[in-house]
């Protein structure tokens, strides 16, 4: 009798506390888990191929996340790149500073990076995870189809809107928006590859930047 | 007791709470102003009680849990504290405000019902002394801020008070409220293991299953977090995820690598020392409460919450952590004997408290 009573306590108080959690305790804004799940697709994913739509014609890009070797030091950040024409190095700060080519005026290098790049972008929705940041989510038609339109204000960084997936939250498009300036890219996360690198001028991971 | 039927006195209250003595009401006075003073001129605001890990709970209460994998998140933070916020900020107090009312508050209770225990178990002298030291403890800082330690302490003390009363049901929702506050609630199982044995003769069947049930009640509260994240997030493990996001894994080899990294450790963070320090303190004033008498289970119980943390590779924080082991006030109470002692140990813990919270400036507790 007495085991057929503690036993029975035990489970009372499990079950207990669950219904007090599940009572008082707020469920986690629909908002909230897609930007949770944006920003996990956003980790995993070291590198992305992104296509800028800031000018007349579309631009292609990719951006590398990683330790950059820089003046025998490896910094945290990643590397933007444009191929040929410039290839920028982003610090986890969003400071940018360009490695080689000329000086990127469309799109803006720091909107590109804020856009581009799996990094910045993953620090920006943790951000406003961690700070309680307006987030908001609505239906939305972006890269061909049906997507869920994930918006964070960011104070005076502005305005970013990650477009994902309804159904997995992988991102798809990524739109910042700040001081009158709005840069969108669609976003191709992808596997580091050998030829893709090369293709951007992209370094190996591990290997030193110029 | 003997007008009650038995079940409705297990579940009945602690008896006459005692009414906190003036002696005891003036230490949580002087300790509280020390710090409040402090921690104001630090920044004129509940900013400094109300940071570091009371932003965490703050978040879960205002927004619910949330997992970031990867990246620290609120899910390594457990539930009771944020849903007794939540009570609070309903009652029209801002959420920066809520969190130190309610841990001073709750600092309150937790020192009478400690001093309570301290005499049941002890002499009325060492249990003053010791309810002196704990009121003006260095740590005992992070009784005022948002964090849940002040209220975890009310029911560690207040577990053990009522299953000594023979209030077994009671014990027992002590036992799991505090285990849904912080892990280390769960070790106060422990001293109510060894105080169900002490009774063992005494207890009815029904008395006894309720017993097995307090000893029990920490596990199966514990349990009741995963399920619900399970529930919320669709990920029970949503709690050791954010813990090793937040660096902190148990590992068997913890407590070599805690030894192994700490030249290291110290280099990137020197505020380490703090706590490295507090651990042999916390050992030896272990030592001091086992010379003194203290039951067995108690001491498990302090060694568990001052080593077991360490098993995550680090000391961080265990400084901290130690404030929810009462056997360490019963050591340092045994160690300073004469009145004159004890004059000077709590002006220098008083002293030591202004610098500590002044602390809060550069380092989390």
């Amino acid at each position: 009798m007495s085991v057929a009573i503690g036993v029975f306590g035990a489970c009372g108080v499990a079950a207990s506390g669950w219904a007090l959690q599940a009572a008082a305790l707020p469920a986690p804004k629909s908002a909230d888990r897609v930007l949770a799940d944006a920003s996990t697709w956003l980790h995993e994913y070291r590198f992305a191929v992104d296509v800028f739509h800031a000018g007349p014609r579309p631009v292609r890009a990719a951006c590398l996340r990683g330790a950059v070797v820089r003046r025998g030091r490896p910094r945290p950040g990643g590397i933007l790149s444009f191929g040929q024409r410039s290839v920028i190095l982003v610090t986890t700060g969003g400071r940018v500073s360009l490695l080689s080519g000329s000086r990127l005026r469309v799109p803006p290098a720091r909107l590109a990076a804020d856009a581009g790049c799996t990094g910045a972008l993953e620090l920006a929705l943790v951000r406003a995870a961690q700070t309680g940041d307006h987030i908001s989510v609505e239906r939305a038609w972006a890269a061909h189809q049906p997507t869920l339109a994930l918006e964070v204000q960011r104070g005076d960084q502005g305005r970013l809107t990650v477009y994902v997936s309804p159904k997995t939250s992988r991102p798809l498009v990524a739109v910042v928006h700040a001081k009158n300036l709005t840069v969108k890219t669609r976003l191709y996360l992808t596997r580091i590859a050998a030829p893709l690198l090369h293709r951007f001028h992209l370094p190996v991971p591990g290997s030193r930047a110029r | 007791m003997s007008s009650r039927s038995e079940p409705a006195a297990a579940f009945g209250g602690l008896g006459a709470i005692p009414r906190a003595p003036r002696w005891l009401v003036g230490w949580w006075l002087t300790g509280r102003v020390a710090v409040l003073a402090a921690a104001c001129a630090i920044k004129p605001s509940v900013w400094t009680l109300d940071r570091w890990d009371g932003r965490w709970y703050r978040m879960v209460a205002q927004y619910g849990y949330l997992l970031v994998p990867g990246r620290p998140s609120d899910p390594a933070f457990f539930p009771l504290y944020p849903i007794l916020l939540r009570g609070v900020h309903a009652l029209g107090i801002g959420w920066g405000a809520a969190g130190p009312l309610l841990s001073n508050v709750a600092f309150l209770l937790a020192l009478s019902l400690f001093y309570e225990l301290s005499r049941t178990l002890f002499s009325e002298t060492l249990a003053r002394r010791a309810t002196t030291y704990l009121a003006v403890f260095p740590l005992s800082y992070v009784f005022s801020m948002a964090y849940p330690e002040a209220f975890v302490l009310v029911l560690v003390a207040a577990a053990p008070i009522a299953a000594l009363r023979g209030r077994w049901w009671l014990a027992a929702i002590c036992a799991a409220a505090a285990a849904l506050a912080r892990p280390e609630g769960l070790f106060v199982a422990l001293p109510l293991a060894g105080i169900a044995w002490q009774q063992r003769e005494r207890l009815s069947p029904a008395m006894r299953g309720a017993a097995g049930a307090s000893l029990l009640a920490g596990p199966a509260a514990l349990i009741s977090f995963p399920l619900y994240l399970g529930g919320v997030l669709h990920d029970p493990l949503a709690w050791t995820r954010a813990q090793a996001a937040w660096g902190r894994q148990f590992r068997i080899t913890g407590l070599l690598a805690a030894f192994a990294q700490l030249p290291e450790e110290l280099g990137r963070h020197p505020w380490l020392v703090r706590d490295v320090l507090f651990f042999f303190v916390y050992l030896l004033l272990i030592y001091a409460a086992w010379r003194n008498g203290t039951p067995r289970t108690w001491l498990l119980a302090a060694a568990a919450v001052v080593v077991l943390p360490v098993f995550t590779g680090s000391f961080e924080s265990d400084a901290r952590f130690g404030l929810l082991a009462p056997p360490l006030f019963w050591g340092l109470a045994a160690l300073t004997r004469s009145t004159r002692t004890e004059r000077a140990v709590s002006a220098v813990l008083l002293v030591l408290l202004v610098a500590a919270t002044a602390s809060l400036a550069y380092v989390f507790p």
